[in-house]
């Protein structure tokens, strides 16, 4: 084979770098499967990809159907640091994510990454705050959500802290199987009645309803104490909040299972499209840079499948993208000066609203995505019509005079195709949803991939390099070259008291 | 295909760790049975430190090692100039650390770091407490570092503001740590002491951030303990000063009470100190001595007041005189006497718990520390009341009845104490019946009373040792049935 | 952190072999400069003839000793994603040391080196230490690269540290170009220990229980 062409023959191409086929380029490689990765853009993360602030622009730009605007807002007096060419001048410090999560600290990414073995290729910053805004003062506040955050915490007077411990506690213990008495009246009403009936302060109610559950109002109890749960669970892993966030940005994740394929055997290219697909006796063909090649199985990135490898047939449950979002550059963060102790690190924000509210997460130099001074603030919330009519409601909130975004973007995420394909090797994966972990796309993945290789393993444990035996290696010796310095000198002491 | 990946079987990986295992093993004998052979032959050298720095590095616990790793430091160095002494005991210092790294909890690499640093001719105290510092981080609970903090911020004359700080600084992050608790109940008492009075060991103002500080914790964790006895020392009355608590004599016998215990074979300026006193007890030290001789005396009856002098101070007693005997008795101290800022604070949260047992009627934490606050607040208004939450305790926080009881005890006899004092009666009878007292406090006021009704009590026998401090009494009323 | 021990002999089992640094060190250059060979003569002291990384091999583990202190060296291999220069950005993320690999026989790949250097500034940290390694000098009668044009191209190259011709088959300067760079890489971290970063988390290495004393819960 010449040097840039490729095998002519794979057991599954998986076109789209983004999270969701690229778990399932992982999965596949892993189980000895032959796989060709390629995306025709020339980046890594398709809709979940980072990019640098030039690189952002650009994507914006040059993506019709993401409906984007960008605004530029900076002080050009001769004394503003943040020009807007200063600001462009640091565009390789920024990291910005098109799709921006957290992970909670025991999800079902965290599980993954650490049963499959890929956690090694990512590293993470335990998020810094989870906030509430208050309304009355119109400012962001932490929401005490330890042990240790409540006891330091001065917005909760002695009372709540210990009524809210309680609460939190109850939640904590409770089990279907003996439903304490407080709770048994209002199985199957709303959340909200039940804690209004806890003899709790408004703020205490406020707290868990829009920060700890994230719960719509509408939420049932059953609901709230699921998610109360689930938040308290994931607490006192990692620093003083259930989430991480990933170093470098969100487009980290997608890259790592990517590193899993490659290290497997799994071959990549980048900014190489596709064409003239077509599928005969159970084999798949596609033309790539003028080369035929063949897959038995292939996997398209969220809306990315050609039209004429679509059904009539509409995909059932179809929920993914639909997201309208904004990114911000600040220079001043959000929430006070205590909220931003040390330059900031990774604040969260949920606020409550019409269509499931918005997740709000502010980005320091910390997380590795925004240069040193300024800081990043993303925004998503589902979308009914533009993005920026969305996220108005939440960015006239957040955005007062102080807090003047410098550089504001809008536009939206958009879904996989309604379709279901053509034939049962043909599968295309969802876009991005609307949830602030990855639980649905993980779901989305194991789904694709049982659907290809319906018994086989999903991403069992990478070995440790040191567990696999190289080529004729025999499997129980242990190689004297890699013991310790202390040991060999040690064992060679032994060698000649015996000569003596 | 090619590369398919192959990977040890669990069984392969055993028999591959047993190998390492066997390997490490002849290792650690190769270098054991060197050590000691060179040791036999006082061949303390470099050597020795190598060898025994590879074993401890990875077992940081071989005790016999550090002694032989401190006679080969001292013999190396006998004969070098302070600096290269110095960089040698500095290199040690880094090898601890390593082993330290192993084990953060090993009294053998503790132990000689002391023992470094002491032997070192300039040793670098302020080094070594960042090292603390680092290590409290990985874990706050470390108490073998906690205490060699407490040794080396002393040698490095830490300012105990700076150790205040860090003590704030590791309750905050977590506030379930005896040691920290610990280490702030000690160092208060040098920053805030009290201005006036010595056996108060904070000052006002500190106290009431304290309780502040403390409350919060037990409110956000009721079960956390530690929390719990850190108020019980700022709230707590456990060493009242030195004083005469009650004092009687008649023509036979004669008894001085203190509330506390004094060695009174060393006190001074004492009328009475050609007498042949006796501890109650029989020890050095007692609250509570006697006089049992047949004559006594006759030109004493008729003062007013004695007095004695201990280790420089003077100490009196009024005295009152009576048909067969004279008699003087002082109410003891049975709380302390907070000023009326601490007065508000303390009003303030029993406010809260008493809010708070509205939400949660049956908290233990919160009823015991509700009483304790009432006592503190006003013991006799609140006598009452106090002994319901007792009462309370006593059901629902069933583990512990026996220390609900004795703390009622205690109340009581304060109560009936009290009340005989205040009406300046002469000591023939006190009235303790009834009150379902399981064991005796204050005995050495008691001592002095001629008749004791125990009766209808729940008096265990683990108490009786105290009735011979008694000393006056003719007739003591107890149940038959003490178990 | 607690250690298990042997019963009979007393000794700690410690869950991993101790170090005083520990360096994270990622190859990069062009296909087949032989960059697994050159892991795998430092790794195993063998020179394995085959083509190709071997199959679900990540990243090898090697402690050198320098100056009495155990260095600790993960050296991560490019799974072969530089063949399309599809190199992903994490893999560059948090390296201490890179080693870029050309070839000595192949000018193409000496050539290459420029797009090599502007990834390494491109995702890495501004203190990552970066050394240039000309491999198979062993084929002498078939160099295309002189030693001094490569020494030429560190004076216009201010990241790179050294340039070091190697033989992965003859064993010729590889472990020294390691301890090389492990030693330089000490000497810059002397004093900020094993600990960097303590807001950073790596996921699944059974982080010491007591460090998450402060919150783990919530009764």
């Amino acid at each position: 084979m010449g040097e840039n062409s490729l095998p002519g023959e794979f057991d599954l191409l998986v076109q789209g770098t983004g999270f969701t086929e690229s778990i399932v380029a992982a999965a596949a490689s892993r189980i000895g499967k032959t796989v060709l990765h390629i995306d025709s853009n020339e980046y890594y993360g398709g809709q979940w990809a980072s990019f640098n602030l030039e690189g952002f622009q650009k994507h914006l730009s040059e993506s019709p159907n993401f409906q984007a605007t960008q605004n530029w807002n900076t002080d050009e007096s001769e004394t503003s640091e943040w020009t807007k060419e200063n600001i462009l001048k640091t565009s390789r410090r920024f990291s910005i994510d098109l799709t921006p999560k957290l992970l909670f600290s025991r999800g079902k990414l965290v599980k993954l990454l650490i049963s499959s073995n890929i956690c090694r290729y990512a590293e993470f910053r335990a998020a810094d705050n989870v906030c509430t805004f208050e309304e009355s003062t119109s400012s962001l506040k932490s929401v005490p959500c330890s042990r240790t955050d409540v006891f330091n915490s001065k917005d909760l007077t002695i009372i709540e802290k210990r009524l809210l411990m309680k609460l939190l506690n109850s939640f904590l213990n409770y089990k279907d199987e003996e439903v304490p008495e407080e709770f048994k009246n209002y199985l199957g009403k709303p959340f909200l009645e039940f804690l209004k009936f806890q003899r709790l302060t408004p703020k205490i109610i406020n707290n868990v309803m829009n920060s700890i559950s994230m719960c719509d109002e509408d939420a049932l109890l059953e609901e709230g104490i699921e998610k109360t749960k689930n938040f308290l669970l994931n607490l006192g892993f990692y620093g003083n909040t259930p989430f991480l966030f990933p170093m470098y940005g969100c487009g980290e994740i997608p890259q790592c299972f990517c590193r899993l394929c490659a290290v497997f055997g799994g071959v990549y290219c980048l900014k190489k499209p596709i064409s003239k697909i077509e599928e005969k006796d159970d084999e798949i063909s596609f033309t790539t840079d003028n080369q035929v090649i063949k897959a038995k199985k292939l996997v398209f990135g969220s809306s990315n499948i050609p039209e004429e490898l679509l059904s009539s047939e509409k995909k059932t449950d179809h929920c993914c993208g639909g997201l309208s979002r904004g990114v911000f550059i600040l220079e001043k963060p959000l929430g006070s000066e205590e909220l931003n102790s040390g330059g900031g690190g990774v604040n969260f924000l949920k606020l409550p609203g019409g269509n499931g509210g918005a997740f709000i997460l502010q980005l320091s130099h910390y997380s590795g995505t925004c240069p040193k001074g300024l800081h990043l603030v993303h925004i998503t919330s589902k979308s009914s019509s533009t993005p920026s009519d969305d996220l108005q409601p939440f960015v006239e909130k957040l955005f007062t005079d102080e807090h003047k975004p410098l550089y504001t973007a809008y536009f939206t995420l958009p879904s996989c195709s309604s379709k279901v394909s053509t034939t049962e090797n043909i599968v295309e994966c969802c876009g991005t949803f609307f949830e602030l972990d990855y639980d649905k796309s993980i779901e989305n993945a194991e789904m694709v991939f049982k659907k290809l290789y319906p018994d086989e393993e999903f991403l069992p444990r990478a070995p440790d390099p040191e567990e696999i035996i190289i080529e004729n290696e025999d499997p129980t010796a242990i190689s004297e070259h890699t013991l310790p310095e202390d040991l060999k000198a040690q064992l060679l002491l032994e060698e000649s008291s015996k000569e003596v | 295909m090619h590369g398919r990946l192959k990977v040890r079987t669990s069984a392969e990986e055993a028999a591959r760790k047993k190998k390492e295992q066997d390997l490490k093993v002849k290792a650690y004998k190769a270098a054991m049975g060197r050590i000691h052979q060179k040791r036999s032959t006082n061949e303390l050298d470099q050597e020795m430190m190598t060898l025994s720095g590879q074993i401890l590095a990875r077992n940081p616990d071989v005790f016999t090692l550090w002694n032989i790793r401190k006679e080969s430091l001292l013999e190396i160095t006998s004969s070098l100039e302070d600096e290269e002494k110095q960089a040698l005991f500095d290199k040690d210092l880094g090898f601890v650390e390593q082993c330290l790294m192993v084990n953060p909890k090993s009294y053998g690499a503790w132990h000689h770091r002391c023992w470094i640093l002491e032997n070192s001719p300039s040793p670098n105290w302020q080094r070594e407490v960042q090292l603390c510092t680092r290590y409290l981080k990985m874990d706050e609970r470390n108490f073998h570092c906690w205490d060699y903090r407490r040794y080396v911020v002393n040698k490095a004359e830490i300012k105990p503001d700076k150790e205040f700080e860090f003590c704030t600084e590791k309750i905050k992050h977590n506030f379930s740590n005896y040691s920290s608790w610990h280490y702030r109940s000690k160092l208060l008492p040098i920053l805030q002491p009290h201005p006036t009075v010595k056996s108060r060991p904070i000052s006002e103002d500190a106290l009431k951030e304290e309780l502040e500080l403390v409350l919060t914790a037990a409110f956000t964790d009721p079960n956390d303990s530690s929390a719990w006895f850190y108020q019980r020392w700022l709230l707590g009355y456990s060493q009242p000063d030195l004083d005469i608590g009650a004092f009687r004599m008649s023509k036979d016998k004669a008894v001085i009470a203190f509330t506390k215990a004094i060695n009174l074979k060393s006190v001074t300026e004492f009328s009475l100190s050609s007498l042949n006193w006796k501890s109650v007890s029989g020890e050095t030290y007692d609250n509570t001595w006697i006089v049992s001789e047949a004559s006594l005396p006759e030109e004493f009856i008729g003062d007013s007041s004695i007095s004695l002098t201990f280790e420089g101070k003077t100490y009196s007693l009024e005295l009152k005189n009576q048909e067969t005997s004279v008699f003087g008795i002082k109410c003891p101290k049975f709380e302390y006497e907070f000023g009326a800022g601490v007065v508000e604070t303390l009003k303030a949260q029993l406010d809260s718990c008493n809010e708070l047992l509205e939400y949660e009627p049956d908290s233990k934490w919160t009823l015991l520390t509700a009483s304790l606050l009432m006592r503190a607040v006003d013991r006799k208004g609140y006598h009452e009341k106090s002994h319901e939450f007792l009462k309370k305790l006593q059901n629902i926080d069933s583990n512990r009845k026996g220390y609900y009881e004795d703390l009622a005890s205690k109340w009581n006899i304060e109560k009936k104490l009290e009340e005989f004092i205040e009406s300046g009666k002469t000591p023939t009878t006190l009235d303790l019946s009834k009150l379902n007292l399981t064991a005796f406090y204050y005995e050495q006021y008691l001592s002095v009373f001629d008749e004791l009704n125990f009766l209808e009590n729940k008096i265990t026998q683990r108490s009786l040792s105290k009735l011979k401090a008694f000393h006056f009494a003719s007739k003591i009323y107890l149940d038959k049935d003490i178990v | 952190m607690t250690t298990t021990r042997n019963p009979q002999t007393l000794m700690a089992i410690s869950p991993e072999e101790n170090f005083d640094f520990l360096f994270k060190i990622v190859l990069i250059g062009d296909a087949g400069t032989g960059k697994t060979c050159v892991v795998s003569r430092f790794k195993n002291g063998k020179y394995e003839e085959s083509h190709g990384s071997t199959i679900g091999v990540d990243f090898s583990l090697k402690t050198v000793n320098i100056e009495g202190k155990q260095v600790k060296l993960q050296i991560w291999d490019t799974a072969g994603q530089e063949r399309f220069r599809t190199i992903t950005q994490s893999y560059y993320r948090s390296a201490n040391g890179v080693i870029i690999v050309y070839d000595i026989a192949k000018r193409q790949t000496f050539t290459n080196l420029q797009k090599w250097i502007d990834e390494v500034r491109r995702y890495t940290g501004s203190n990552v230490l970066l050394i240039l390694v000309g491999n198979k000098c062993d084929l002498e009668s078939e160099r295309e690269v002189e030693f001094s044009e490569a020494e030429a191209m560190c004076q216009f190259v201010p990241e790179i540290l050294f340039v070091m011709e190697t033989s992965a088959k003859e064993n010729k300067n590889i472990e020294d170009a390691f301890v090389c760079l492990a030693a330089e890489l000490m000497k810059r971290h002397v004093g900020n220990n094993v600990q960097n970063d303590e807001n950073l988390v790596n996921l699944g290495q059974g982080k010491p229980v007591s460090s998450c004393s402060s919150s783990c819960n919530l009764t």
